[in-house]
């Protein structure tokens, strides 16, 4: 044998696998070297996709302000609305006229409900009270006790949007009302049932100088009162608590 | 079961239950010979059930049964037929899975009125549905609808407005977005999004699907496409290369105006700017030797690969911690099947 004749094995044309999901699909015989136009096409529909939810989410913005103040729908499904929100708002009067007598003098009202708090009413959403609310955290009038949780001087605005299709209770304790640009909550845990199954479709959001919550209820989620941390998502710190009580139909 | 077999099986399974509750929705009454039987001629016709049978796998992914979302699929599956009578006039199209288009043989005013007619038939499912998922969640749904009819309205006028004004300068980027709205809203985002809706009771974010729901549709309108192209005319059920006849703003045709010579633009120009019925044979027969010339064909089969691909990568994200199952493997395979169906 000679040594000058030893058999080596040519180098290999790649290293490590191939990760790019854009080659899952190569069409047969098209080489090993990445194709460009694969490349070329994905990044197109994602900057496509990406300006479109951009346009979307600032769409979805605009929409949410003038949803507070729209008119009457004017269709078919106006009855069906109707009939939910009646139901809802009955339910959320009577227990405000429960609570009544507890409420300080001068807490804020719904327009045009005597005892109910100032809340965000956006058609198509059932609406529920809760005892965080949407009023202006900033404290009390003059004169007037009104059990806030807000331990600073800083004022905050909060809007809670509820969806439920049973009576929910929401309530907001932040801590530092000034620290509120990235906030999420944890999946909520039911108090002494560990079987029952978080909430967790919750969201914070800023509209507009307002801190937005908004809380998703599943249809079929058992009763119970569900608890989490409010967490600042930069700083990784807690910032309070939400808690939302979900009862039986009446 | 074999993914390759998993999707025609769950098309035929939901697509034969959308079809069984469809007819109960069209009003046996007179007129019979100018409305109300024709608004049957479509569903009739068969079609994959591609848009119901996706809406019903989603919500069963989640964990629901196939009757939480079947008047949702019969309305997607309503609104769907009412829009191809509306697209066939639009297009001048001549043929419909494989019998002459209803503008043909029942002439243009009544086709309309029909494509009417089924738009609005496809809101009484959704309104029939609070009864069984309640007020809140069925109203959420109508306006998931009604924001995909805006959508897709809004994704045919880019295109009938380039055909119009025989505009030549159209991106595979604003192909894209044309496709996002006119294609994808309908045919996979909605059923997508209806699904989850249906599956998780309303609580769930919704905007991945617009991602995954994009990728597969772009994926799914290039390979139709190209079928309009290369396929098979009886297995198509469309003439072929009607898009060129049409005027329609392809990859391929886009890739086209990109890579053919100054002259050879001038004249795909000219037979563009033409009224269908004067472009002739052998203008579209030119046009469809000019995209093999130039790997045009090619070129839209690797994109929508490319699509297919990072649809798989999303639908990681969205439903990778679902368990399984067999409609969770049915929407696993689809981009796959999407550009592999002749």
């Amino acid at each position: 044998m000679s040594s000058s004749a030893r058999l080596k094995r040519e180098p290999p044309r790649r290293s490590g696998p191939i990760r790019n999901m854009g080659m899952a699909f190569r069409p047969a015989g098209a080489g090993e070297a990445e194709p460009p136009v694969i490349d070329r096409a994905v990044a197109t529909a994602y900057r496509v996709i990406d300006e479109y939810m951009q346009r979307g989410q600032k769409a979805a913005d605009r929409y949410s302000h003038s949803a507070e103040v729209r008119g009457p729908m004017k269709n078919d499904t106006q009855d069906m609305a109707t009939m939910a929100m009646q139901y809802w708002m009955s339910l959320a009067q009577m227990w405000f006229g429960a609570m009544a007598p507890f409420l300080p003098k001068g807490a804020p009202g719904m327009p045009g409900i005597p005892g109910m708090p100032n809340m965000p009413f956006v058609p198509g959403m059932p609406f529920t009270p809760d005892t965080g609310g949407s009023w202006d955290m900033g404290g009390p009038e003059p004169g007037v006790s009104w059990p806030s949780p807000r331990t600073t001087s800083e004022r905050i605005a909060l809007a809670v949007e509820v969806s439920s299709a049973q009576p929910a209770e929401v309530t907001v304790i932040l801590h530092d009302p000034s620290a509120t640009q990235r906030l999420v909550a944890q999946s909520l845990r039911a108090i002494g049932d560990e079987g029952k199954p978080p909430l967790s479709a919750i969201r914070f959001d800023q509209v507009s100088g307002h801190l937005r919550v908004r809380v998703a209820v599943p249809p079929d989620q058992p009763e119970g009162v569900y608890t989490g941390a409010i967490i600042d998502e930069e700083k990784r710190e807690a910032r309070g608590t939400l808690q939302v009580v979900i009862r039986r139909h009446l | 079961m074999a993914s390759g077999e998993l999707v025609p099986a769950l098309l035929r399974e939901y697509g034969e239950a959308t079809r069984a509750l469809l007819f109960d929705y069209l009003p046996r009454a007179e007129p019979r010979r100018y409305l109300y039987d024709l608004l049957a001629d479509y569903p009739r016709r068969g079609g994959r059930a591609f848009r119901p049978t996706l809406c019903i796998a989603t919500a069963r992914a989640f964990g629901r049964p196939i009757e939480d979302a079947l008047r949702t699929a019969v309305s997607i599956e309503l609104m769907h037929n009412a829009m191809l009578i509306h697209d066939d006039i639009e297009d001048e199209s001549e043929q419909r899975r494989g019998l002459p288009a209803l503008h043909v043989t029942e002439g243009v005013p009544i086709a309309l009125n029909v494509g009417d007619a089924l738009s609005l038939m496809s809101l009484r499912p959704l309104i029939d549905n609070r009864r069984r998922l309640g007020p809140w969640l069925s109203l959420r749904i109508l306006e998931e609808t009604e924001r995909m009819a805006l959508e897709s309205a809004e994704g045919q006028a880019m295109e009938l407005g380039w055909r119009r004004d025989n505009a030549t300068d159209v991106t595979e980027a604003d192909y894209l977005k044309m496709v996002l709205k006119k294609t994808c809203w309908l045919a996979t985002i909605h059923p997508s999004r209806a699904g989850a809706l249906i599956g998780r009771g309303g609580a769930i974010e919704l905007d991945p699907f617009i991602r995954f729901g994009f990728l597969v549709g772009a994926a799914f309108q290039i390979q139709d496409d190209l079928l309009n192209l290369v396929g098979d005319e009886e297995r198509y059920g469309k003439e072929l290369s009607g898009d060129i006849y049409e005027g329609k703003r392809t990859i391929m045709l886009i890739r086209l105006f990109e890579q053919g010579t100054a002259e050879e633009r001038e004249r795909l120009q000219i037979i563009l700017g033409r009224p269908r019925a004067q472009r002739a044979a052998l203008d579209v027969r030119w046009v469809r030797g000019l995209m093999d010339r130039y790997g045009c064909i090619d070129y839209a089969r690797e994109v929508a690969h490319g699509l297919a691909g990072a649809a798989l990568h999303e639908f990681s994200r969205i439903y990778g911690d679902l368990p399984d199952s067999r409609d969770k493997r049915f929407i696993e395979a689809l981009p796959t099947w999407v550009i592999a169906r002749s």
